[in-house]
């Protein structure tokens, strides 16, 4: 099945079945290996991408459910204050340990902080499902009240 | 710690002649040489023109911190600016990557600091006095004129310096010195400091590529369907409808499945889903956890062959006893990239790209496999998305199933062969169940005066290259370690071992045997303090009093006592559990304070004190402590894998649950100084006291002891169950 996506900004051209899932084509079709595969079947949050702005596990969302109307952002694409104040706050406060689940959990956080810029402890533990192996979680923490410190101030 | 000094046979000889062999092999120029122009003193490191300190790490980086603290102890003594340094990933097999104390390239026990302490300050010491050195020549002045600093060589009489990148060429032409002197500890100003991860960026940007995320020209991608029943063969299978699928190259046989090779992951799986495979399952398949378990308690009924004893046992000698059983489940590493290894195979070479952590004993094993001399074997380490163990496999398990695919294939193309989750949680390869039981007999103080012990499990190194190394006695350690040479003084004492038998394969994870003996011998004495109605913190004091080798521990210990106040009574509806445990070298212990609103539990406040000798960075100390307060967490609430007709249960991260952020408890770290010099472990020191900190807590809290895994609460929820 020939189809087009809109992947960060810019409208691609794929060639996979309907029932390939978005990580995989993005992955082995678009050469975007940022989006990780942790368990292909949306319990771990290491597919996380953005769809018009929402945080979406691509694991097990069959490509054939996506238009090219809607934005897919993945981590190779993020653009803007946000993921900039994100990322930098995840590069400073050494947050990674291996890395592997962190590009979902920078895009839930994008997410999360994009829509909700002064999110409260309640709020971060509801969003932030995200299974990072490596228990990364006190300083995701930190980071994610560092980048909306920052995002609050400038 | 000595209990990883490995033995002179096995897989020593091998890695003997893997370096002996590359040495000879004009196939080494191809494996991380260094340009002309840089400077290479050691294979471990490259000073290059401009400016560029280059290290080449010797140990995996599975997010543990190894490659940061690596370039950090090397940086301090070269005098280097840290803004410079890199790491590249290790390529060659060459013998400089040997671990120091092992002789064969490999990471693991938590010792990628501590085994290259020395090494690396003297690395960078050398390739510091060389580039002294060639200034010294350059200007013509003595060395001793001259210091350094962030990759400068300063002549401060003259008011001039020159920086490391321009003396790469003549400090190349000169001999190495014979000795050189190393940094006193005040003269320290990397070690120590709080720098920035060395991957940290690359690991927020998305652009830090792990094994599965290689693409190489013509690539192709295989996966598998292995057999559900533990030991099973497959007997035959049809591929009608699997091979004429879209993608499907090639399906394959190899001794533990079924293959499918396809141009895309997808496509592969889709089609291996699409296999019929009839199975030889083999006298397993009616096998259940309920049956192993009831073969264990039957063998703990039993003596075990005794491992350790001291005195004489006689229970008619206490005043009163104790007894109890302890039971931990089988547990899968899980680690968050599931198992991968790309393979490009021909007639006379084999290169692999994957994240492992055995490099030296995989090339041995690969060349069993494929006839191919280890010299022209490469290992291409990539970044690992977590391991706990999985990837320091002895048999190298993963990558021979990927030369495996690639050999039956004939195919010419790069092949990446990609688990799926499932294949990982149901694949084996766990840590082993084991059952303790205990009976302790006390005197009138209620002191520990008999202890009883059996350890039921399956043993981790029998039948490996690690064997000689592990077994001591004709016992597994790596069933005993943390139990075996207790430092609780306890007169008279008498601890057996089981060796139990199953196909399912065993291996070490994170902690290794201490993963089960620390909360087991904690729990006891934990148990023991509360039955005496003693401050468990003083209980143990006593018990290591005048132990000359327990020193550390009452460190912690009083550093733990220091930070909280167990002298007065907790607030209302504040319940608290403690725990210390030794293990890689160091020692950590917890305070936890676990919150009963009605039937809930939740934690209020955790303390970890940890002291893993001279620290070389603190912030990364901390993060393994944090790591593994999660990673312990895990098994308290999520995590097992029961088996049931011969196979795994469960399945994958829905049913072997990782604990989440919104479950995880924020820790105060305490790094006690008990003043050694070198560091100890780091990375799975934190696991085992965790547990049994906890499970206190929860009996404060609620009155029922546990004595399995994943908790199981009568009538009470903790976290979000
Ligand atoms: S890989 Fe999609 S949620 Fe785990
Ligand atoms: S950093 Fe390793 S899984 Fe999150």
């Amino acid at each position: 099945m020939k189809k087009k996506l809109k992947i960060n900004g810019e409208i691609q051209e794929i060639d996979a079945d309907a029932d390939t899932p978005l990580l995989w084509v993005l992955r082995d079709h678009l050469g975007l290996t940022g989006t990780k595969y942790g368990c292909g079947v949306m319990a771990c949050g290491a597919c996380t991408v953005m769809v018009d702005g929402r945080a979406t596990r691509t694991c097990a969302m069959p490509v054939g459910a996506f238009n090219e109307q809607q934005d897919i952002t993945t981590i190779e694409g993020l653009p803007g204050a946000t993921h900039h104040a994100v990322q930098k706050a995840w590069a400073e406060n050494s947050v990674a340990q291996c890395g592997y689940c962190q590009s979902g959990m920078i895009m839930t956080a994008t997410a999360m902080l994009q829509n909700n810029p002064a999110p409260s402890d309640t709020d971060i533990d509801k969003h932030m499902t995200n299974i990072c192996r490596c228990g990364t979680y006190q300083l995701v923490r930190v980071a994610i009240k560092q980048a909306a410190k920052e995002l609050q101030n400038g | 710690m000595d209990k990883l000094q490995l033995g002179r046979r096995g897989f020593l000889q091998g890695a003997a002649c893997l370096s002996f062999g590359l040495a000879l092999s004009p196939y080494r120029v191809l494996a991380q040489d260094a340009p002309a122009s840089t400077f290479s003193p050691s294979a471990l490191l490259r000073i290059e023109p401009d400016n560029t300190v280059r290290v080449v790490m010797p140990h995996a980086e599975m997010g543990q911190g190894a490659y940061t603290g690596i370039a950090q102890i090397i940086a301090d003594e070269l005098d280097a600016e840290w803004h410079h340094v890199v790491a590249e990933h290790l390529e060659s097999l060459d013998a400089a990557f040997n671990h120091q104390d092992w002789g064969t390239i490999a990471t693991g026990a938590s010792t990628s600091i501590s085994n290259q302490w020395n090494n690396l300050r003297e690395v960078g010491a050398t390739a510091r006095a060389m580039l002294v050195e060639a200034a010294a020549k350059h200007w013509d002045v003595p060395a001793a004129t001259l210091t350094t600093n962030r990759s400068m060589v300063i002549d401060k009489a003259n008011s001039r310096k020159i920086s490391y990148g321009k003396l790469t060429t003549s400090a190349a032409q000169l001999t190495p010195p014979a000795k050189v002197t190393l940094k006193t500890p005040d003269q320290y100003s990397i070690i120590g400091q709080n720098v920035q991860r060395i991957d940290s960026v690359a690991k927020s940007s998305g652009s830090a590529t792990f094994g599965i995320d290689l693409q190489l020209p013509n690539m192709l991608v295989a996966a598998i369907a292995h057999s559900p029943v533990f030991g099973g063969k497959v007997k035959s299978f049809d591929t009608a409808a699997a091979a004429s699928m879209p993608g499907v190259k090639k399906i394959v046989e190899i001794p533990t499945g079924v293959a499918v090779i396809a141009d895309t992951f997808w496509q592969a799986k889709k089609a291996k889903d699409a296999l019929k495979i009839d199975w030889e399952s083999g006298a397993f398949a009616s096998t259940s956890s309920n049956d192993l378990w009831q073969q264990y308690s039957d063998l703990a009924d039993t003596q075990g062959p005794v491992f350790e004893r001291r005195g004489q046992i006689d229970f008619a000698q206490s005043d009163s006893q104790i007894e109890g059983e302890i039971r931990f489940p089988f547990l899968a590493h899980a680690p968050m990239e599931p198992l991968n290894a790309t393979v490009q195979l021909s007639e006379d070479r084999c290169e692999i790209w994957s994240g492992t952590q055995l490099q030296g004993i995989d090339a041995v094993n690969l060349e069993q496999l494929t006839g191919i001399a280890a010299s022209k074997i490469k290992i291409n380490t990539q970044w690992l998305g977590g391991s706990f163990g999985r990837r320091a496999a002895p048999h190298a398990d993963f990558l021979v199933e990927a030369v495996q695919i690639a050999k039956a294939s004939k195919l010419p193309n790069p092949i990446k062969m990609i688990w799926q989750r499932e294949d990982d949680i149901q694949g084996g390869f766990y840590r082993p169940m084991v059952l303790h039981r205990y009976k302790i007999g006390l005197d009138a103080n209620k002191l520990p005066a008999h202890w009883a012990h059996q350890v039921v499990g399956a043993s981790i190194s029998e039948g490996t290259p690690f064997e000689e190394a592990f077994v001591v006695d004709g016992f597994d350690t790596l069933s005993t370690e943390g139990l075996r040479h207790t430092k609780y003084h306890v007169d008279n004492l008498e601890f057996g071992l089981h060796t139990t038998k199953h196909p399912i394969e065993v291996l070490w994870l994170r902690s290794e045997a201490d993963s089960h003996t620390g909360p087991a011998v904690e729990a006891i004495m934990n148990r023991l303090a509360r039955n005496a109605g003693a401050n468990p913190i003083d209980y143990r004091r006593k018990l290591l009093a005048g132990n000359d080798e327990a020193h550390r521990i009452v460190g912690v210990l009083d550093a733990l006592d220091k930070s909280s106040n167990w002298k007065t009574k907790p607030a209302e509806n504040i319940y608290r559990g403690m725990a210390v445990h030794p293990s890689f070298g160091s020692v950590s212990g917890y305070i936890v304070e676990l919150k009963k609103t009605g039937t809930h539990l939740s934690f209020h406040k955790v303390i970890a004190a940890m002291d893993c000798g001279r620290v070389v960075n603190p912030e990364s100390v901390k993060a393994q402590i944090y790591s593994s307060v999660a990673f312990a967490l895990s098994t308290l609430i999520g995590q097992k894998v029961e088996i049931a007709g011969g196979k795994a249960v469960q399945s994958n991260f829905h049913d072997y649950t990782v604990a989440k952020l919104s479950e995880v408890p924020d820790v105060e770290v305490i790094l006690v100084d008990n003043g050694l010099t070198h560091p100890t472990g780091v990375g799975e020191v934190g696991v085992p006291p965790f547990i049994p900190a906890v499970t206190e807590a929860v009996f404060a809290a609620t009155g029922q002891e546990v004595n399995e895994f994943p908790m199981n609460l009568d009538g009470y929820s903790f976290l979000n169950a």
